[in-house]
């Protein structure tokens, strides 16, 4: 009986490790763990056309 | 054949016909933690979102492991400390709340805690007596039915049956309840302004909701103190500290003095002729550890609540998501989410929210309008059950409890009497009322609210200690008459 419960044990404990590995790297990955705050985030390159559109969008006509 | 050869041949005979049954229920172990794990990685491959209920499944097996190894219920605490006069599982008990709160110390000063604390008042001392008589009478806690569910006791099942069908009902109450509403309660659940789709000034529950409960303040021992929840200090000093700590060695000192001193010292007088103070910590200690079972159960069950959380919040941070109602109407299941566009979700422990949840959903289904309550439509929703989160986690707690009372040998399906069908069904349906007007049961609203520093958990928690004494009183009362008529009839 003791090997069979050991065996759901690491059934039960291999799960759960894989849900703790899926679940913690994006808060590793954005800094909510691990990381100086602000250091990291999700950054969208935007080419320098697109930024001149943007800023052209605001200027008076 | 000789006696001895007979007696050798029956020995033989039955140590076999208990090894197959042992092997049996080995492999029905193995069954019901393959079926679980082919859930989770079948719905995992359709599509990754499940996996966010898959967090729910395994941490629920693991409950339903620990409470089951433990023997972990508070209905059998309180039932053998005030009938019996046994202590170890109200200590036991008692300790499983420290250690869960020394890790939910850790993950909240962290940041990734997913507990909201819950208004405090009077309500949820009255809540916890009705629940605490309830739970005497039904012959286990909500959490302790579920367990017991996966021990093959058919009782248990109609606890929860009733537990659930009451909920439901209670929530969705209207009519002549509205007589029983205070004039205050109206106005203000009205002035609240909810969506015209919720009927906040009609229904008892929904006029206490809006119109009582969240008036109320909601404080943590941290924030009596000025302290913040996620600070070090508020957490470990504040929250755990004097918010449990301190309260729980009192209990457990009035526990050694009313129930455990008096034994220890007679025992040590009888060996050494006298007793010191050395001995009453002795004593103390002792009590302490007497459970160890239960100490452990409740050390695993601290830990894997923190954990649940910790995992919970990462995935909502992975999928962008606050709640779960938001994954539920990207996998196509739009159904039953509330008005908020959420569903039950609290990300961690809980137990009977679930419950109203999935007869909600049934009543729904046969036409009920149960949408238009705070309860239902506002809050919680009504999911359908297959893919409920909160209710894979109360299926998986009754399959880890079978697990493990399959491998200890515990299982046995265990048909009720009617006398004990009708007590599951009263004190189920206390449970229930209990449950809702104290916002959760003997775990969400008790056990965790406690650990994290809730002043409500506290007053829910005397609350239900008091109602378990005149739950065990009340029995007493009716074994007596019972017997007393049983002997009155022979004497005839």
């Amino acid at each position: 009986m003791k090997s069979s419960l050991w065996t759901v044990v690491v059934l039960v404990a291999g799960f759960i490790g894989f849900l703790m590995g899926y679940s913690l790297s994006p808060m590793i990955e954005s800094g909510m763990i691990g990381g100086a705050p602000g250091t990291a985030g999700i950054k969208a390159e935007v080419s320098e056309d697109m930024q001149e559109y943007y800023s052209k969008l605001t200027d008076p006509d | 054949m000789s006696t001895t050869a007979i007696d050798i041949a029956t020995t033989e005979a039955s140590n076999s016909a208990l090894e197959k049954d042992l092997r049996k229920k080995r492999y029905w172990a193995y069954g019901v933690t393959v079926f679980f794990a082919l859930i989770s990685i079948g719905t995992f491959l359709y599509s990754e979102y499940y996996i966010y209920l898959s967090v729910y499944l395994w941490f629920g097996f693991i409950y339903g492991m620990c409470l089951q190894y433990g023997r972990f219920c508070f209905s059998s605490a309180f039932r053998d400390l005030f009938a019996v006069g046994v202590p170890r599982m109200a200590v036991g008990i008692m300790i499983a709340t420290v250690l869960f709160a020394a890790v939910s110390a850790f993950i909240t000063s962290t940041g990734l805690s997913t507990f909201h604390a819950a208004p405090t008042s009077i309500h949820a001392f009255i809540a916890g007596l009705i629940f605490g008589v309830g739970m005497v009478f039904a012959g286990g806690c909500a959490s302790g039915s579920l367990y017991k569910t996966g021990e093959g006791n058919m009782s248990a099942l109609l606890v929860i049956l009733s537990i659930s069908v009451t909920q439901a009902l209670f929530a969705d109450m209207a009519g002549w309840t509205n007589a029983l509403v205070p004039d205050a309660w109206h106005e203000s659940a009205v002035a609240k302004g909810l969506p015209d789709t919720i009927n906040a000034g009609d229904g008892w529950v929904d006029q206490y909701l809006a119109g009582y409960v969240w008036n109320q303040p909601v404080l943590t021992f941290a924030t009596l103190f000025g302290m913040s929840d996620e600070s070090i200090a508020g957490a470990f000093l504040g929250n755990m500290l004097v918010g449990v700590l301190f309260p729980a060695a009192l209990l457990l000192v009035i526990v050694y003095f009313g129930w455990s001193r008096r034994a220890f010292l007679r025992r040590r007088v009888k060996e050494k002729g006298h007793s010191t103070f050395r001995d009453e910590l002795a004593g103390y200690w002792a009590m302490i550890t007497a459970n160890r079972r239960t100490a452990i159960a409740g050390l695993l069950l601290g830990i894997f609540c923190g954990l649940q959380m910790l995992v919970t919040q990462g995935l909502r941070v992975k999928f962008g998501i606050q709640n779960a109602g938001t994954l539920l109407e990207r996998l196509g299941f739009d159904y039953g989410i509330s008005i908020n566009n959420t569903v039950f979700d609290p990300g961690y422990w809980y137990v009977t929210t679930q419950e109203a949840q999935w007869v909600g959903w049934v009543f729904n289904k046969f036409g009920a309008d149960n949408m238009d309550n705070i309860y239902f439509g506002f809050v919680n929703g009504i999911p359908n059950p297959a893919v409920n989160p909160a209710d894979w986690m109360s299926l998986a707690l009754i399959g880890g409890a079978a697990v493990m009372a399959l491998l200890h040998n515990e299982f046995k399906f265990k048909k009720p009497t009617l006398e004990l069908a009708v007590w599951a069904m009263i004190g189920g349906a206390l449970m229930g009322i209990g449950s809702r007007l104290g916002l959760g049961c003997n775990v969400g609203a008790f056990f965790v609210r406690v650990a994290q520093g809730d002043t409500s958990g506290w007053l829910f928690g005397l609350g239900m200690i008091g109602g378990a004494y005149i739950g065990v009183k009340f029995f007493n009362w009716w074994t007596e008459r019972r017997m007393a008529k049983e002997f009155a009839s022979c004497d005839l």
